[in-house]
Formats: C-alpha cells, sequence, structure tokens
C-alpha cells in the first residue's frame, strides 16, 4: 500500500522531464527558423517559407507576410533540417507556359495588337520545383471532380515507387537528396508557380511532423 | 519456344531486381530519416533553458520585426492584378491594376529584345509627378512597325498616362490609363496601371521612399 503512494512521486519527474524536452525541441526548432529567416530577410528580396508544420506556404519580405495558402497535403522523403534556406534553382513541368511573341504591326495600335498575354490561368498546377542542395518540391493539385482524383491515384504509387529507387541512386552517388511533395489549391498552385522565380529564396520548415 | 522462356525469365528478373532495390531503399530512407518522417530536432547540443531558448527567440522576432516596412507601403500581387495600400498587416485600400504582359517582343533585325514582364521584388517609391508626359521609348514604335525617332520630340505623348505617375525605378512607373476595360488583365509593358480614383489615393498617400513589393 505504501508504495502506491510513492508512484506520483515517481512519476511526476518523468512527466516534468518529458514536457521540459519537447518544449525545448520546438523553441530550438523555432529558434533555427527565426535565424535562417533573419538572414534572409536583411536582404532586399521576396522569399518563401514552406512551413511543413503548420502546412502553410507563405510568400514574405523583410519577415512580413504578403501572401498566406494552406496545404491540402503533405509527404516528405529523405533527409530534410529542421529550416533549411534553399534557392530555386529551375521550375520543371511537362508543359511550361510560353511567352506570346508581339508582332509588330501597322494597323493596330499596341493595346488592340497585344491581344493573348501570359496569365494566371496559363500556369501549370502541377510542377516540380528544382531546389539547389538536391531538393525536389513536387506540387500537386487538389483534386475537385471524380476523373482529377482518379488520376491522383497514381501520386502516392509514383511516390512510394520511384522514391526508394532515388534513394539507391544518391546512396551510390555518396549523396543525399530531399523530396517533398504537397498538394495546393489549384489556385494556389498556379500563384506559387507565377510567383516563385528562378534564383529567389525558400526557406523548408520541418520541424518534426507529429 | 526458347524465346517466349528467355523473355519470360529476363521479365522475372528485371521485377527481382526491381524489388530488390525498393527494398534497399526503403531500409536506407528508414535508417536516414526517410519516407514521411521529418527528422525531429536534435535535443542535444547547447544544453540551454527553455526560458533562455525563449528569450532568445524573443529577441530574434524582435529584429526581424525590425526590418518589416514601418509605415504606409504598396504590394502588387501581379499575378491578380490588385495593388494594396497596406500600414502594418492592415490593408488600406485594394485597388484593381493592370501589370506586365510577359509578352516578347524581338526588333525586325533581331538585335534587340524587350520582354514585357512587371519587375518582381522589393522597390522603392523614387520619384513622383502630376500629369506626366510619356516619352514613347524604342520599343512602342517597334511595337507599331515604325522606325524609332531619332528627334526626342517626337517621342513625347501627352495624356496617356493619366493624372499622376509614380516611378520606381528602371523607367517603370505605376500610372493611369485610358484603357480602364483592361483593368484586371496582364497587358502592360511592365508598368502598372490603376484607374482614376485609386491613382489619386496611391499618389496621395504613398511618398518618395514608400517600399514597393511585387510579386
Amino acid at each position: 500500500m505504501n508504495c502506491v503512494r510513492w508512484i506520483p512521486i515517481l512519476v511526476f519527474p518523468l512527466v516534468a522531464t518529458t514536457a521540459i524536452g519537447a518544449e525545448r525541441v520546438f523553441l530550438k526548432a523555432e529558434n533555427q527558423l527565426l535565424e535562417t529567416e533573419l538572414r534572409i530577410a536583411a536582404t532586399p528580396q521576396i522569399y518563401f517559407v514552406f512551413d511543413l508544420k503548420d502546412n502553410k506556404v507563405c510568400l514574405k519580405a523583410r519577415g512580413r507576410v504578403l501572401k498566406e495558402f494552406g496545404m491540402k497535403g503533405i509527404r516528405s522523403w529523405g533527409r530534410t533540417s529542421v529550416a533549411r534556406a534553399t534557392t530555386l534553382v529551375e521550375k520543371s513541368t511537362l508543359f511550361p507556359p510560353k511567352r506570346v511573341l508581339i508582332t509588330p504591326n501597322t494597323t493596330k495600335d499596341g493595346e488592340e495588337a497585344r491581344v493573348e498575354t501570359l496569365e494566371l490561368k496559363d500556369m501549370p498546377a502541377s510542377f516540380t520545383l528544382v531546389m539547389d542542395k538536391e531538393m525536389w518540391i513536387t506540387v500537386r493539385p487538389e483534386p475537385t471532380g471524380m476523373i482529377s482524383w482518379l488520376w491522383s491515384v497514381h501520386y502516392p504509387v509514383t511516390w512510394y515507387l520511384t522514391r526508394p529507387v532515388l534513394t539507391v541512386w544518391h546512396a551510390v552517388r555518396k549523396s543525399s537528396f530531399t523530396s517533398i511533395e504537397i498538394v495546393l489549391k489549384e489556385d494556389d498552385a498556379r500563384t506559387l508557380y507565377w510567383s516563385f522565380l528562378e534564383g529567389m529564396a525558400a526557406i523548408v520548415y520541418s520541424p518534426g511532423r507529429p | 519456344m526458347k524465346a517466349k522462356a528467355f523473355f519470360v525469365y529476363t521479365l522475372l528478373a528485371v521485377g527481382a531486381a526491381l524489388v530488390v532495390v525498393e527494398v534497399l531503399g526503403l531500409c536506407l530512407a528508414y535508417r536516414g530519416g526517410g519516407a514521411d518522417d521529418a527528422p525531429a530536432v536534435k535535443t542535444k547540443g547547447r544544453g540551454e533553458r527553455p526560458g533562455e531558448l525563449e528569450a532568445r527567440n524573443r529577441r530574434l522576432k524582435h529584429s526581424l520585426d525590425d526590418l518589416s516596412p514601418k509605415g504606409v507601403y504598396l504590394v502588387i500581387d501581379t499575378a491578380r492584378n490588385v495593388l494594396y495600400v497596406k500600414n502594418n498587416e492592415r490593408v488600406l485600400r485594394e485597388a484593381i491594376a493592370s501589370s506586365g504582359s510577359g509578352s516578347l517582343l524581338i526588333e525586325p533585325n533581331g538585335q534587340r529584345k524587350w520582354v514585357f514582364d512587371t519587375p518582381r521584388g522589393e522597390h522603392v517609391i523614387e520619384s513622383k509627378k502630376r500629369q506626366p508626359v510619356w516619352m514613347k521609348p524604342d520599343w512602342a514604335f517597334i511595337e507599331e512597325g515604325k522606325a524609332p525617332p531619332k528627334n526626342a520630340r517626337d517621342r513625347i505623348e501627352e495624356g496617356v498616362l493619366g493624372d499622376f505617375a509614380l516611378g520606381f525605378g528602371d523607367s517603370y512607373f505605376i500610372h493611369g490609363t485610358l484603357y480602364t476595360r483592361l483593368l484586371g488583365k496582364n497587358v502592360t509593358h511592365g508598368c502598372v496601371r490603376l484607374g482614376d480614383d485609386d491613382l489619386k489615393h496611391v499618389y496621395r498617400v504613398a511618398d518618395i521612399g514608400t517600399k514597393l513589393y511585387i510579386y
């Protein structure tokens, strides 16, 4: 009977230590994000933050959020640091939007001649952001109808078939890689393609998901 | 018959190799923080107490806040063609705009080319003009199929930029338009067009030095 009395006394320090440890992990992750962001925000540039913890993509400048959209799904594979600063090298897609070539025209004035322009609707909703330091962020649109839902079934299949092969490939080359797949609303995916230009900085914040 | 057997055995061998690679890949991935498993933050290292970490994060947040624009600033969303006049997080005004068409113009002799994008990034309002006059650049003549004039006076066009213009560098301006029906579309040569009332408001609130963020 006496032993039972001692249980709370023994358990309490254990619970308290675990709680302090978890809080420290959270604060350290936040600290890494802030330090990384501070470095980028000190320069006159617009940058993206892919927050895999809170499922959101933020377009920021000088620490201020200019635009924000939620992620509908996330998959990640490979090595990710808590807060990694990276740069967009290339946007890869099956059918990249093409610029309209203006034909010089003597009969129409400039406004009438320019009927076809590059707009948000011309941007792809499914693409891959090739970042530096062996990181790929694949963006997919959220399925909206039966056909797109059926089509979306192949994404996880492709993901789990190709990622192990890539892992082996990189292990042979003695390099590591990070692959992230995010699902956005179709319009948000197009906006991301539009706004994210080659050479722009980004932070991928991934403090370990629950 | 032999060919068929060879085909089947080859297929099986390829399949088996693929399975081995898949299993190996999965093992490697899980060993090194793999599938759907973003690694946790390392708890070892500097043994700071939560209180110390909190204080450090507060300082970092302050430093980040010090960098953010103070007072009125402008934000332009070129994808949706909207200009926002903001003060901190508060939107003071939202205006329909027109931004760059993204089109490409190549000089007939192929020597020069222009891409009509609105420049993205952080800018500053560098100049403010009332009743601005447009000095038509070479591309404006080339687009119309004409040769650029030698005389600067032949480049002057009045009344096309509206009542005000705010320059943000490299000959890019926020200005008015005659083509109000095209507001909300990507049709410009890189400048940002606004309707008369919105332009007047922006001209009034944005001083020289006001920050402008374009994305």
